[in-house]
């Protein structure tokens, strides 16, 4: 009787929850909350000294595991991606069973075994999974690095490089990376072509002996395994594993730019710009502002509520998404606020980004703003519940991390205590608006013009993170309208040595005699110009009998004088004379003390011409114009500094003729202070008649 | 007397044989609206969900792109929830959500505590009874949209792929285009338009709410007939049923993506729809062909040939037709036709005689591996759900029986589908190049 009123009134009651009209017009309250467990996983230490945590949960009839190596960033330097290609040789067979033995061992059971530089994990059904995860440990422990797979992951690796070459997104995080710690640390560096070619098996085969070693080795189970059985496979996989001993490293911390910079890298074909301002923090997950800080990202750009969501997407239409985040680890890190914006927008996204940054950092957050960011961390985690990982992974960050044991029980409790004010204390100390880097990725000839508005100073970067000044002669630098093929400064060079009558044969030329003649002022003036390889060089000019202009070069000092009056080298003229390294300047271009750069294209005259920055040992830069018909050499600019200051000459060549193998330019005009002269060549003698003697 | 019978219809799965089985009690409102609800007290979490059934297919030729722009308009807010209200909401309850549309169906969804189920009610109840629709919203949603197909297409390394197979494939049904759809037809469109899309098919009765997860099903089943029992019933909607002419001469063509360094060659066929048999042992052969490393393709073309970065081949199954793609990425300097006649050899082999017993054995532990994940969470459970009513003739228990119809596809089966739908002369071949 009792049981069935219960039930009635129980059933009234529910009924009279809705009987009348909904209030439509807010949010409904919450029902009493689901309280929160968290499962407390088995843990235990193998004798070789692998931790081993089990997350027991028979929902599913399936098991995953998998071995964590915490080796920390490695540094690899001019191996840089051999850490990765040693990861993908572990599946590429084993001294016991072939690659196609152990795919198909593994396909059949219809497992995933994955296997990398950081160990291993893999999922299979439950009556599988004992195959499944002594096929992962037998990977890892008994890996046979087959030469032939080798030389196909490199390859492949190659080919992967290229493939993204034109990805924004790819280009932007090798290089913000590299900017903010340093392309050479082991949070900055990346691979390239070179590294990866430059790679061994040998090399593969030492960092596999350094790196897969039981030192410092998680082994996590989850799912529908108990502890006892978890334990006798882990011994039966691992148990007579030995190894390294491996040690944390210690990185030296990098430094935050001194003022606000943009670091600007060039994609022509991009129709978004990658945009990511960032800094470095040091953020562990020990750090006493760690739950504040990760509060204050959330206001900013956690989610679909953040500023910058709500501003650049809700508002403004400039992108589809605009996040925030704040990296938590052992080591520095970095706080980034990214978004993919249309082209036009990208400046106005900029300053969007930055006030969205002050706004925080001026305590500009509302009681609504923080209680929703709250909301959603406390959501999260409960949600994050659904995933029996979860518990696995946070008793391996309390491990790995050095965490206090209830650092998840009072996880909850410490993020509901932040207040305002430590929101914008933490703001004001992790995300910087004076001291960032504003990296870009984009359409150059759209943004660049653009940018100058925003006050701050623009560098150039390559897709690799190499200053544009600095840029290697090899890489291809821009496209050439004229022909659409990829340019290569290099390659020009290569060309002109070419279109001359080849490199060996110019290569054969050790001294060089020109005679001259041209008008100056109304007078006939004759010269000679004569070079004796590497680098002598004697120029006279004579009115009649009379020399009214030498100058001399003898390999370690020189003059030059006007009318008799001479006057010798300073250091700087000493230097540039040491520049020259060939009879045909060309030649030591290729040299590696000596960058090219191709500058896009330009006209001389009629004729259309690549043009290329040459900056030679000295540092003194000329621009040389190159024929696109003939690849000839038509045009020299450069500056020399003069008693009335620096004077900008510029140098044409034509009517090329042929001296024995080669071409030289009989026509020589040089224009410089608003006088043009005219040279022709009468005679060129190669290889004759030239001694030391005429550079006295 | 067939939507009574519907009222009361309630599933309640016994334990079957292969371990896992998804339980659900499932009715219709009067407007219409069919529930599904499903029960998993392991986790504090409920999720809500409606399935629109409308895809990019169901839109004008001239208008394309509109559900997926409705993907977006219906965050903008409703009679009682202010433009941007919405996802601040979710988040102040401590949820997540999201949707995404497909050339069949939009999925609207809430992930929360399961405290906040009533939450999730309001909200999509909110959205279904009177979103607002006006022109601030189109405007700001269209220009999110055009950043969405900038990121995910005109900016992303072989993006254009589905939609340049797609159009090729398809002359008179709307799988011609795909669901990101024109940005110049999303221009032209006017506010009418957009109201009169939403009118005709964002209704009840072309709707699924599934419900699941930490939840009491019969309190549940009030507050679902509380907050959507008063959203009028739409006007019935007819299912088109547009066919396609076969295909029998091969169709080839190149397309340039700014975006890529590596040309691909792909070929497409089209297949029959997801709820044939067919399309399950095609599934099958693709597994054969490209799933884990010891598949056929992947074996030959990535670890023996060495002549291939990538290869892949699926069927990527929709309601009315599929699309079979086959996909390779060359090594180095290969051709792409090399790639492509390697591709060619591997069809014709199961073409030409049966697949072996232990290959058999493989792609079946494969595909049951997979689909044990696929309902790991309640999200995937709510979908699966969702989608079984709405593509599997109204069987919801589909989600229990995916597994069994596999296990009926046989290997001759496998070789009989093969024969039928992948022929040269029936598909469409795309040599997908890099733009200089």
């Amino acid at each position: 009787m009792n049981k069935i009123l219960c039930l009635l009134s129980a059933f009234v009651l529910s009924q009279s929850i809705y009987a009348q009209e909904l209030d439509r017009s807010k949010p409904p309250k919450a029902s009493a909350p689901a309280p929160l467990s968290i499962p407390d996983p088995a843990t235990f230490t193998l004798p070789n000294g692998i931790t081993v945590i089990v997350v027991e949960n028979h929902k599913l009839p399936k098991v995953t595991a998998s071995l964590f190596i915490d080796a920390g960033p490695v540094a690899e330097g001019r191996k840089a991606g051999v850490m990765g290609l040693m990861g993908q040789m572990l599946s590429e067979g084993t001294t016991k069973t072939p690659k196609l033995k152990f795919d198909e061992a593994i396909d059949l059971i219809g497992a995933n075994v994955n296997l990398y530089s950081g160990g291993g994990s893999t999922s299979a059904l439950t009556r599988y999974f004992e195959k499944a995860f002594l096929l992962m440990a037998e990977g890892l422990r008994y890996p046979s690095f087959p030469a032939a797979s080798f030389e196909k992951l490199k390859t492949q690796s190659l080919t992967g490089l290229r493939a993204g070459e034109r990805s924004a997104a790819a280009i932007s995080g090798r290089v913000v990376g590299a900017l903010a710690y340093g392309k050479t640390t082991a949070m900055g560096e990346f691979e390239t072509e070179e590294t990866i070619k430059g790679l061994t098996l040998e090399d593969v085969k030492e960092y596999y002996r350094n790196y897969i070693t039981p030192s410092r080795s998680y082994l996590t189970f989850v799912g529908d395994i108990t502890p006892g059985a978890a334990k006798s496979i882990a011994i039966k996989a691992f148990g007579d594993w030995k190894g390294k001993k491996l040690e944390l490293p210690v990185i030296k911390k990098a430094e935050n730019v001194k003022t606000t910079e943009i670091d600007f890298v060039d994609l022509p074909s991009a129709v978004q710009t990658e945009i990511r301002v960032t800094n470095l923090i040091n953020n562990p997950m020990t750090n006493p502002d760690y739950h504040a800080l990760l509060l204050a990202n959330q206001v900013l750009g956690g989610g679909f509520e953040g500023k910058l969501f709500m501003n650049l997407r809700e508002k403004r239409g400039f992108t589809y998404g605009s996040y925030s985040n704040v990296e938590a680890s052992r080591f520095q890190s970095l706080f980034t606020t990214s978004a993919q914006v249309r082209t036009e927008k990208s400046d106005s996204a900029i300053a969007e980004m930055f006030i969205e940054l002050e706004n925080m950092r001026n305590g500009n957050v509302t009681a609504e703003e923080l209680e929703v960011a709250k909301a959603k961390v406390n959501g999260s985690f409960a949600l994050g519940l659904e995933d029996p990982a979860r518990a696995a992974t946070y008793a391996s960050n309390i491990l790995i991390n050095n965490l206090s044991k209830d650092f998840y029980r009072t996880y909850l409790q410490k993020i509901n205590s932040v207040t305002i004010a430590d929101v914008k204390r933490v703001s004001n100390k992790y995300f910087s608006t004076a001291n960032s880097r504003i990296v870009l990725v984009g359409n150059g000839a759209k943004i660049l013009p653009t940018l100058s508005r925003l006050g701050y100073a623009v560098k150039q970067y390559d897709k690799y993170a190499t200053p544009i000044e600095e840029k290697e002669k090899e890489s291809v630098v821009n496209t050439s309208p004229a022909s659409s093929e990829p340019i290569s400064a290099f390659k020009l060079i290569e060309d002109y040595l070419q279109a001359i009558g080849g490199k060996e044969e110019a290569k054969k030329v050790t001294s060089l005699k020109s005679s001259l003649s041209m008008e100056m002022m109304g007078q006939q003036i004759a010269g000679t110009d004569i070079r004796l390889a590497p680098n002598k060089q004697a120029t006279e000019l004579k009115m009649g009998a009379m020399t009214v202009y030498k100058k001399v070069f003898d390999g370690t000092k020189g003059y030059q004088g006007q009318m008799g009056q001479n006057k010798d080298f300073d250091e700087k003229e000493i230097k540039e004379a040491l520049d020259e390294r060939a009879v045909i300047p060309q030649l030591s271009y290729i040299g590696t003390d000596f960058t090219a750069l191709y500058l896009g294209t330009g006209k001389v005259g009629n004729e259309d011409a690549y043009r290329l920055k040459i900056t030679k040992p000295s540092g003194k830069t000329i621009v040389e114009y190159y024929s696109i018909k003939t690849r000839l050499l038509l045009r020299e600019e450069s500056t020399t500094t003069t008693p009335q200051g620096e004077v900008t000459v510029t140098t044409d060549y034509s009517n090329y003729k042929k001296v024995g193998k080669l071409l030289f330019p009989f026509t020589i005009t040089q224009l410089a202070g608003g006088q043009e002269v005219i040279m022709n060549t009468t005679d060129i003698k190669v290889n004759e008649g030239v001694t030391d003697a005429d550079f006295k | 007397m067939l939507k009574q019978k519907i009222l009361v219809l309630s599933f309640l799965m016994v334990s079957m044989a292969q371990g896992q089985k998804v339980s659900f009690t499932e009715y219709d409102l009067k407007n219409g609206l069919h529930v599904i609800l499903h029960q998993d007290k392991s986790a504090p979490v409920v999720v809500t969900s409606v399935m629109y059934h409308v895809g990019s297919k169901d839109e004008v030729p001239t208008r394309t792109g509109f559900a997926h722009f409705f993907e977006h308009l219906l965050f903008e807010g409703t009679e009682n929830i202010k433009r941007g209200e919405f996802m601040k909401i979710v988040s102040s309850k401590g949820g997540n959500n999201n949707a995404n549309t497909s050339q069949d169906r939009t999925f609207y969804y809430e992930v929360f505590p399961s405290n906040q189920l009533e939450t999730g009610l309001w909200l999509e109840s909110e959205r279904m009874l009177h979103p607002v629709i006006n022109e601030i919203g189109v405007k700001t949603q269209n220009e999110v949209v055009k950043e969405e197909k900038r990121l995910r297409v005109d900016n992303a390394p072989y993006g254009n792929i589905l939609s340049e197979v797609m159009k090729r494939l398809f002359v008179n049904h709307g799988y011609n285009w795909v669901p990101i759809g024109s940005m110049e037809h999303l221009d032209a469109a006017t506010l009418d338009e957009f109201k009169a899309f939403n009118k005709t098919y964002y209704t009840p009765n072309n709707a699924v709410l599934v419900i699941a997860g930490d939840i009491d099903i019969e309190k549940t089943k009030k507050m679902v007939e509380a907050y959507f029992g008063e959203v009028p019933a739409g006007v019935p909607l007819e299912k088109k049923n547009i066919v396609e002419a076969p295909i029998t001469v091969q169709i080839v063509d190149t397309f340039y993506d700014n975006n890529i360094q590596i040309p691909a060659i792909i070929t497409g066929y089209r297949t029959p729809g997801m709820t044939s048999k067919e399309s399950v042992a095609l599934q099958l052969a693709s597994d054969v062909l490209s799933q884990g490393a010891s598949s056929r393709m992947y074996k030959k073309m990535v670890d023996e040939k060495k002549n291939s970065l990538q290869v892949a081949s699926l069927n990527y199954a929709l309601e009315d037709y599929g699309v079979y793609l086959t996909f390779a990425l060359p090594s180095g300097n290969v051709k792409l036709d090399t790639l492509l006649k390697d591709m060619d050899e591997e069809i014709v082999k199961l073409q030409t005689g049966l697949i072996s017993e232990t290959e058999f054995t493989k792609i079946r532990n494969q595909y049951e591996n997979n689909y044990i994940g696929k309902n790991a969470r309640m999200l995937g459970v709510a979908e699966n759900l969702a989608a079984g009513y709405s593509f599997h003739n109204k069987n919801t228990n589909n989600i229990n029986e995916e597994l069994e119809e596999v296990r009926k596809v046989t290997r001759e089966d496998i070789q009989e589908v093969v024969k039928k739908y992948l022929n040269p002369n029936q598909r469409v071949v795309i040599y997908y190049l890099p733009k200089k």
